[in-house]
């Protein structure tokens, strides 16, 4: 492989990293939030509305022309109020994260080892070897019902 | 056989490819954050090269960007390396002694003026510029566009989904 092609490869594997972060802290967040249960009732509330904002920047605000658009956050509202079915998804979709995270990790663990520059990833090298292990034990938790959602 | 060791001083974490007589070299991190490139050569000078990497000056630029931009969800997990697209290059003949150490100094990036000072060393420069890379910068903005496009055709479709 030449420079230009590992280096490509390289950053794949940064994104892929930075992927596995968000999805690993989604599937603990989830998965500790069945200690610490008003976590994801205020997470939800708080990206329904910043979903709703970042539509509006999106469309350059021309949602708001929308003639029922006033029905939206209501609708977003009755959304996100019936946090128990949405906690409930969250909880059922813990492992899918976990598996996204692990999956990322282990590609990114990969991809990052041809970096052809000096750069050596060290920090995100160990934090996807580590969250390989932990996810593929909290899988194994979840599948053989240790755990359950 | 001349053994020689070019040590690189401010060359950070960036991402210039090191060539010598045409062969790509790796440097090797020494201590106090210096790094190190150590060859051998029988000639009495030798072809040093030194160019920065863009990611948007390969042949493939626009695929490798737009799978960037999906597999980083919509640019959201993306790394910003080099984006104002500024580079060096060095390319010189460098006369060479046995068992000496030659110190590469990167200098602080300015457009127009040298990137690199090679001290304790006879040297034939025939580039040594900093220099921002129009082309790179030209297609960055297309890129844009075409991600902002992108962007807001699936906006307007994950809207038609979910309301």
């Amino acid at each position: 492989m030449n420079y230009g092609l590992k280096a490509h490869v390289a950053r794949f594997g940064v994104i892929l990293s930075n992927v596995s972060i968000a999805a690993i802290c989604l599937g603990f967040m989830a998965f500790l939030s069945a200690l610490f249960g008003v976590v994801v009732p205020l997470l939800v509330t708080v990206a329904g509305y910043l979903i709703w904002i970042v539509a509006i920047i999106i469309t350059f605000g021309m949602l708001l022309t929308s003639p029922n658009f006033k029905e939206i956050p209501e609708k977003l509202n009755e959304f996100t109020a019936s946090s128990g079915v949405v906690i409930q998804s969250i909880f059922q979709s813990t492992p899918y994260f976990l598996i996204i995270g692990l999956i990322t990790a282990v590609v990114s663990f990969i991809f990052m080892c041809a970096e052809p520059s000096v750069k050596k990833h060290t920090g995100r090298l160990v934090f996807s070897g580590v969250v390989s292990v932990l996810g593929l034990i909290v899988l194994v938790m979840f599948y053989t019902g240790m755990v359950s959602v | 056989m001349k053994n020689v060791n070019f040590r690189l001083v401010n060359f950070g974490s960036s991402r210039n490819i090191v060539t010598i007589d045409g062969e790509q070299v790796r440097p090797v991190k020494g201590k106090n954050g210096r790094y190190d490139v150590r060859f051998s050569t029988e000639k009495d000078s030798v072809r040093v090269s030194i160019k920065t990497f863009l990611f948007l000056d390969g042949a493939l630029w626009w695929l490798a960007s737009i799978i960037r931009f999906f597999i980083s969800v919509f640019g959201i997990f993306d790394t910003y390396e080099n984006h104002k697209c500024r580079a060096i290059i060095y390319e010189a003949d460098v006369s060479v002694q046995d068992g000496v150490e030659y110190r590469v100094r990167f200098l602080n990036w300015k457009e127009g003026e040298k990137a690199i000072a090679l001290d304790g060393a006879e040297t034939e420069e025939e580039k040594n510029e900093c220099y921002t890379d129009r082309r790179a910068l030209k297609r960055k903005k297309i890129m844009i566009g075409v991600k902002i496009a992108l962007g807001v055709v699936c906006a307007i479709v994950a809207g038609f989904l979910i309301f």
